[in-house]
């Protein structure tokens, strides 16, 4: 964990190269969750006190978007797309073998904090469902067998 | 020009996603190591998503071969045969032009052509030829009437028409004015915006530009969701190769027209796809919508006249300008000019992008282009239009492309997902992921849609459950007329349409659910199992894929499925060749 | 100043250019609701409850920020718009948690504002407490004493240990007021003279109520009877010990005072007819009451020394120095049996005992007064019922069979059968059956009559077969507490009212009510913030001395008891009652918010700050709080949580109210259009504010 004044400089630095008008908002809350893989309250304060923007504005753009998170995330985040090809596709399925096999519920992050399972919408690769993320890799063509040994390739290492 | 052999590997986010980024790096290596002497280049997507990663060499004669499903493997051989060998591999090549036979490609002209990362790529594909004849023999009313004669309607979904939208910009008189592209593709199962920025930026670059000149705006957005990381990237790239080239910036063309882009980047919100939510949301705050009026033409970005025009849109104007509104306007139907570019997915053989003319039945497209499922099973129903849309029943399959038509069958043409559905698809509970989609995604402003989909989720879950009564059906009718009627944005407004197509041409499943309890596609968990009939073979690959170990048997003989244990994935019934797995 | 002609539901109609379709309509006269609308705030377009119709736009529109133009035709009132506007608050409704009125008082027959008036006893305030109480209920000391109380058995703070004593403090607001001398503004409500007069037939407590009611409408009451004082059962049915006969007589007297004149002695039927009555005055009000004796179906009743309990009440309240026999038997498990038992023991009786045929468990008396029964020495014999009555010299020998409890009957209780071989035969001076009363309805001749020959009445506006006779009480549902009867007084006497100035007659306005259920379903968090006190007992003479006496036994709270006990009340119920637009709204759309139920927002009160409170399960996400934030006050404390369903509007941070230091929080209250944002300062009073 970042001590306070880490977490401030580290702001002040982001402030410094995006902004400090209101409009951006959303960019700036997106390098710190860039930065810290999370938004910590103290960066929404801290922000608040450096800008035009307010805690109330934040927070409401925060708790509005998807993207952001405030609680910190695990080191993989894997999203299962349920986008509409996805959904006919199994996607429902995918989803059960992964929360079974990690232990978690979607939106949840494993004990050890290493791994977060999401949902996202649509990825936009629907010819390769039912697909899903890794940090941002895609992997296509799941079923509950392969997606269960997703997993069992990260925690080997390869990936 | 170059001399070499030039290799061109497809790194769009679905090749990558199939393994294109191994060949690419493979080749690379054999390159550098001196065993293969040719230039190693990028291209974007053509499409054609069922047939990746793809390569396509170009030989030193100007002789093009393009391969398809290229793994290692059939790299190998490529390699040693074409590349070391100097012989292209005949059977192996793909007859584009075939291919593409009933197709138009205006939108996707150049992508998976040339490299996206590439100006000097674009620029010999007649690139910005169509900015410098706008800013140099054109006033913005010339390029809006040819807009207008063009017939060029919106392709986010709603279909206005283009040229009438940067008309009633035009005609505001303000020294301040913006241009947005929509870049905020949010619904599931649509790809196309994200094919164009990947393989083909500049085109959608070009297009703003003419868009703020026929407007009178000097600053643009492009509003790009947050999902597509590789869009981003290329999108960056494109502007700052585009201002150094003096494409983008000052005193275009040596002419006083000005124009500076940026990206924004969404944030995980479907509603922002919406134009008042867009604007919001650039405007650093929630992705509510407001009302209208004032139109975003009149008060939009910061209070400023602002057009915001869809990435699909803008991909057709540079080449409008360059052949004419008539040459536009003589593909399509009499309301719908144009080509559409839709993508298809679900159960459907050739999956991908395809470009076709408005007019094209659906037919056409989802038989003779997509080839059907595939299986042997028949396509039941074409989804159009996301959330927004309905489906398409297959005995409709005459509908023309063209939204008048469409939007009579009580679907939408949407931005371009179609979804292919067969027997296997449950058409209650696709209404009911639609508005399970619609329920994370409204923003909550407005009461109808905030609660009114909420309600009407927990109605469909309930049917889907097997605890569905008689009054749900008319109960969900009601809802769906209320929410549609007075909801603040087009999502409301278009929320309920799955459910009301669903009711309309698959009321018998609703029925089934409600009063047999029983689901016939195989999907609702409690409303149906799996049982394995005489036609088995005992090919054991059921027994095998069974998540829980369900199904037991020896080889050769006939399988069981112990019906205690089975979790009604269904599969058994996917994996088997042998028609030897029913619903019951 | 330009002007605009447009069309406005079927007739032309002009307007100021500029002007919005809702104040255009508005200004013509028409209705149309709004949450979100806020004359010093922009547009918003959040609760669409002021969706329009106009010819040519596909969908509804706001008419809160849509402007008239030229030719436009606007509907505001056909099918399609009304039934936007009441599903809008149906959906509302169904997101929506909490009560509009206390559990307490929608569970009251007569309405009564109970949580207002407690709250006003608990600050010091008794005339207006008793002001409020007489705003439903004129006999706050009468029904203070005698009342069954079913608000109590509803008070969610039975949930913490045991419900508000709340029908004693009443009692202690109308002795205050009794001691001080004070009688509560009750002439100043009084509405000029109409000029009509109705005649009141019974002066029991739903004639008195008919009446007090109607002396304040400005219509003239002679209030008849049959005795020769006011009360009716609750004098002539409950000992004085209980309810003391001046109690009676000074509320009574308010009724006089208010104008209403009384002729006792006289009998419906036999000093004066139904027809006559109706003939000379403009309405007529029967308030007969049950005050015949059900039979107790043993041979032998019609025996000296066996009478009916009410007989028995009767003649004691006119001469409490009746003799009584030595051995005395109750036959009856209800209160009348309970009162019998206890006035003969104060009459002289040496051995009293109550014969039940049931357990004490499913005796309809209440516990308390059973306990006091026994305490005082009454003895109780259950699971018996009497056979048969026999002269025995000059006593009475009276067989009884013992039972045992079978299968439930169908009034739910368990059935009592008699156990064969059983009998036993005890020798009594007196015999008193106290098993129920019922309604002598022919003194009414040609009202028509229901199957269980009650005189047949509208149970909202008390009218019968006749146009101007109205009827409420007892005489209507048979034998029932007297709080019901003073309820339907008041109602008729609000119907009367609407009959004799030529209204439509629809009685007292129905509104709305919105409730978070019944007590199991009551949240934790409501009661969490209350710790465990004890409800204050109500003090009482000592059991045996009080047996000799007809004083009264429960000698009423003092000023420090009242007060303490008073501030046990959790105020349940919306302080915004009176004044919300969701309330206003689905009473006047008659909605069902039913149709739509499923998930709805948590509980969830912030009352931390020194002055505001926001109950965010009452917020209907209209955003006029967000926006007086931004637009009006610069500042930033309320704002927009999450997305979708589960949005909120929360401040920063979700941080508690109290941490924020904001002068205009208190402001925020008058933009909200429910009770989600409240002021502690206001009083939970929701009536006559």
């Amino acid at each position: 964990m970042n001590c306070a004044c880490e977490l401030k400089e580290k702001v002040d630095g982001m402030i410094a190269r995006i902004g400090t008008t209101p409009e951006m908002a959303i960019p700036l809350l997106q390098a710190v969750q860039a930065e810290f893989r999370y938004i910590p309250i103290e960066a929404i304060e801290h922000i608040a006190v450096k800008t035009e923007m307010t805690e109330t504005k934040l927070y409401g753009v925060v708790t509005f978007y998807s993207q952001f998170r405030l609680d910190p995330v695990g080191e993989t985040i894997i999203k299962v797309c349920h986008g509409t090809a996805c959904h006919v596709a199994g996607a429902k399925g995918v989803t059960e073998s992964l929360e079974k096999r990690l232990g978690i519920k979607t939106g949840e992050t494993t004990a050890d904090g290493k791994y977060t399972l999401d949902s996202v919408a649509c990825l936009g690769c629907c010819s390769l469902a039912p697909v899903v993320s890794v940090n941002g890799d895609i992997h296509g063509g799941l079923n509950r067998k392969t997606a269960a040994k997703l997993i069992d390739d990260l925690e080997a290492g390869n990936e | 020009m170059s001399k070499k052999t030039k290799i061109s590997v497809g790194m769009s986010t679905c090749n990558i996603a199939a393994g294109s980024r191994k060949i690419f790096q493979t080749l690379g290596k054999q390159i550098a190591e001196g065993a293969i002497d040719a230039e190693l280049t990028i291209m974007g997507c053509l499409g054609m998503c069922y047939a990746e990663p793809q390569v396509r060499i170009t030989d030193v004669d100007g002789t093009e071969t393009f391969y398809e499903k290229v793994n290692p493997a059939r790299l190998n051989k490529i390699v040693v045969d074409h590349l070391q060998g100097g012989t292209p591999i005949a059977n192996w090549a793909v007859d584009l032009d075939a291919r593409f036979n009933r197709q138009k490609r205006i939108v996707l002209r150049n992508s998976g052509f040339i490299n996206p990362e590439s100006i000097d790529d674009y620029l010999a594909k007649d690139g910005y030829k169509a900015l410098e004849k706008v800013l140099k023999e054109n006033s913005p009313e010339e390029v809006i009437q040819t807009i207008l004669t063009a017939g060029l309607r919106g392709r986010g979904g709603a279909g206005f028409p283009t040229g009438l939208k940067w008309k009633f910009a035009l005609a505001e008189k303000n020294e301040k004015k913006y241009v947005v592209c929509n870049a905020d593709e949010g619904d599931p199962g649509a790809f196309m915006d994200r094919t164009v920025l990947e393989s083909d930026p500049h085109a959608v670059l070009e297009g703003m530009a003419i868009q703020a000149f026929a407007t009178g705006a000097n600053e643009g957005y492009i509003y790009c969701r947050a999902e597509y990381p590789l869009a981003i990237a290329r999108l960056k790239i494109a502007i700052a190769q585009a201002e150094e080239k003096g494409f983008i910036g000052d005193n275009l063309f040596g002419t006083d027209f000005c124009l500076h882009l940026y990206i924004k980047q969404g944030a995980g919100a479907f509603v922002c796809g919406e134009e008042t939510a867009l604007m919001a949301s650039i405007e650093g705050q929630r992705g509510m919508p407001r009302l209208r009026p004032p139109f975003p033409a009149q008060s939009g970005l910061f209070g400023k006249p602002t057009t915001i025009n869809n990435v699909e849109t803008l991909a057709n104007v540079a080449w409008i300008i360059r052949n004419g509104a008539a040459a536009y306007a003589a593909i399509g139907t009499e309301k719908s000019k144009g080509t559409k570019v839709f993508a298809l997915a679900g159960k459907i053989k050739n999956g991908g992008l395809v470009e076709v003319p408005m007019g094209i039945t659906l037919r056409e497209v989802i038989e003779e282009i997509g080839g059907g499922t595939g299986t042997s099973r028949v396509v039941k129903a074409a989804q159009m239009g996301g959330p927004s849309g309905g489906c398409v029943p297959a005995d409709l399959f005459d509908t023309r492309v063209d939204y008048d038509e469409v939007t009579k069958t009580g679907a939408i043409m949407g931005s371009g997902g179609m979804i292919i559905l067969d027997e296997t698809t449950c058409m209650v509970d696709i209404a009911r992921y639609f508005l399970d989609f619609t329920q994370l995604e409204s923003c909550g402003k407005c009461t109808f849609c905030r609660i009114g989909t909420k309600r009407m989720l927990e109605i469909l879950t309930r049917i889907c459950d097997g605890n569905g009564v008689p009054e749900d059906i008319p109960l969900l009718e009601e809802l769906a007329v209320q929410i549609k009627d007075t909801s603040l944005c087009g999502l409301g407004q278009t929320a309920p349409n799955p459910v009301l197509t669903t009711l309309r041409y698959f009321r018998n499943e609703y029925e089934e659910h409600i009063n047999d309890k029983k689901c016939r596609a195989g999907k609702c968990v409690n409303l149906c199992g799996f049982e394995i009939t005489d036609a088995c073979v005992g090919c054991t690959a059921c027994a095998r894929q069974c998540p829980v170990d369900a199904i037991s048997g020896d080889p050769k003989g006939k399988h069981v499925i112990n019906q205690d244990a089975c979790v009604r994935c269904g599969v058994c019934r996917d994996v088997c060749k042998f028609d030897a797995v029913k619903v019951i | 100043m330009n002007t605009v002609n447009f069309i406005l539901n079927g007739k032309p109609a002009t307007a100021n250019a500029g002007d919005t379709i809702l104040d255009a309509a508005r200004a013509a006269g028409y209705f149309i609701p709004t949450f979100c609308h806020n004359d010093k705030l922009k547009p918003f377009g959040s609760c669409f409850v002021c969706a329009v119709e106009v010819e040519g736009r596909r969908t509804l529109v706001p008419s809160c920020s849509t402007s008239v133009v030229d030719g436009m035709v606007v509907n505001t009132e056909n099918e399609r718009v009304k039934k936007a506007h009441k599903v809008c608050v149906e959906l509302l409704l169904s997101d929506h948690t909490g009560d509009c009125l206390g559990p307490c008082m929608t569970a009251c027959p007569a309405g009564i504002d109970i949580p207002g008036f407690v709250s006003y006893i608990a600050k010091g305030d008794d005339e207006a407490a008793l002001e409020l109480i007489r705003n439903n209920m004129p006999l706050a000391g009468c029904l203070g004493r005698v009342c069954t109380r079913p608000c109590e058995t509803a008070c969610r703070r039975q949930l913490v240990e045991e419900p508000i004593a709340i029908c004693q403090l009443k009692r202690f607001a109308a002795d205050q007021a009794v001691s001080k001398g004070s009688n509560p503004a009750a002439l100043e409500h009084k509405l000029p003279a109409l000029g009509k007069k109705v005649a009141i037939v019974g002066a029991g407590p739903a004639g008195l109520s008919a009446a007090y009611y109607l002396q304040l409408f400005g219509i003239d009451c002679t209030i008849f009877d049959a005795h020769e004082a006011p009360g009716g059962m609750i004098r002539y049915g409950i000992p004085s010990y209980r309810l003391p006969r001046d109690i009676i007589d000074g509320e009574a007297g308010v009724v006089k005072e208010l104008g209403a004149e009384f002729r006792f002695n006289t009998k419906l039927g036999s000093d004066v007819t139904l027809d006559q009555l109706g003939e000379e005055y403009d309405a007529v009000f029967l308030g007969l009451g049950a005050q015949n004796a059900s039979s107790m179906r043993t041979p032998g009743e019609e025996l000296p020394g066996v009478q009916s309990g009410i007989e028995f009440l009767g003649n004691v309240s006119r001469d409490e120095t009746l003799p009584i026999g030595k051995q005395v038997v109750v036959v009856g498990g209800g209160n009348t049996a309970i009162d019998a038992a206890r006035t003969a023991l104060r009459l002289g009786a040496e051995k009293v005992s109550i014969l039940y045929r049931r357990a004490r468990e499913q005796m309809p008396a209440w516990d308390e007064e059973i306990d006091a029964a026994l305490d005082e020495g009454v003895l109780l014999e259950t699971l018996a019922a009497p056979v048969k009555i026999e002269l025995a010299g000059d006593r009475l020998a009276l067989t009884c069979v013992r039972m045992e409890l079978g299968e439930p009957d169908a009034s739910g209780r368990r059935r009592p059968i008699p156990i064969d071989g059983s009998e036993f035969v005890t020798e009594v001076d007196d015999i008193i059956a106290a098993i129920g009363q019922n309604v002598d309805a022919s003194m009414a001749s040609g009202l028509e009559l229901t199957d269980r020959r009650l005189i047949q009445a509208d149970e909202w506006t008390g009218r019968t077969s006749m146009e101007n006779v109205f009827a409420g009480g007892d005489c209507v549902t048979g034998a029932d507490i007297a709080v019901n009867a003073v309820g339907a007084g008041r109602r008729a006497a609000f119907a009367i009212n609407q009959f004799l100035r030529g209204e439509a007659v629809v009685g007292d306005k129905k509104m709305y009510n919105h409730s978070m259920g019944e007590l199991d379903e009551i949240p934790a968090e409501v009661t969490a913030p209350f710790e465990k006190e004890a409800r204050r007992p109500m003090p009482h003479l000592d059991a045996k001395a009080r047996a000799k006496t007809f004083e009264e036994v429960e000698t009423g709270f003092t000023e420090e008891q009242a007060r303490a006990e008073a501030a046990r009340c959790m105020e349940c119920g919306c302080r915004d009652a009176h004044d919300c637009a969701l309330r206003e709204y689905a009473t006047a759309f008659d909605v069902d918010p039913s149709r739509f139920a499923g998930a709805k927002r948590a509980y969830r009160r912030d009352d931390s700050h020194p002055v505001l409170v926001y109950d965010e399960h009452k917020c209907i996400q209209c955003g006029s709080c967000v926006r007086a934030c931004d637009e009006l006050f610069d500042s930033p404390c309320m704002g927009f949580v999450g997305r979708g369903f589960t949005a909120r509007i929360k401040p920063a941070l979700d941080r508690a109210l109290a941490l924020i230091d904001d002068e205009y929080l208190p402001k925020l209250v008058e933009f909200c259009p429910v009770g989600a944002l409240t002021l502690k300062t206001d009083s939970v009073a929701t009536l006559n504010r």
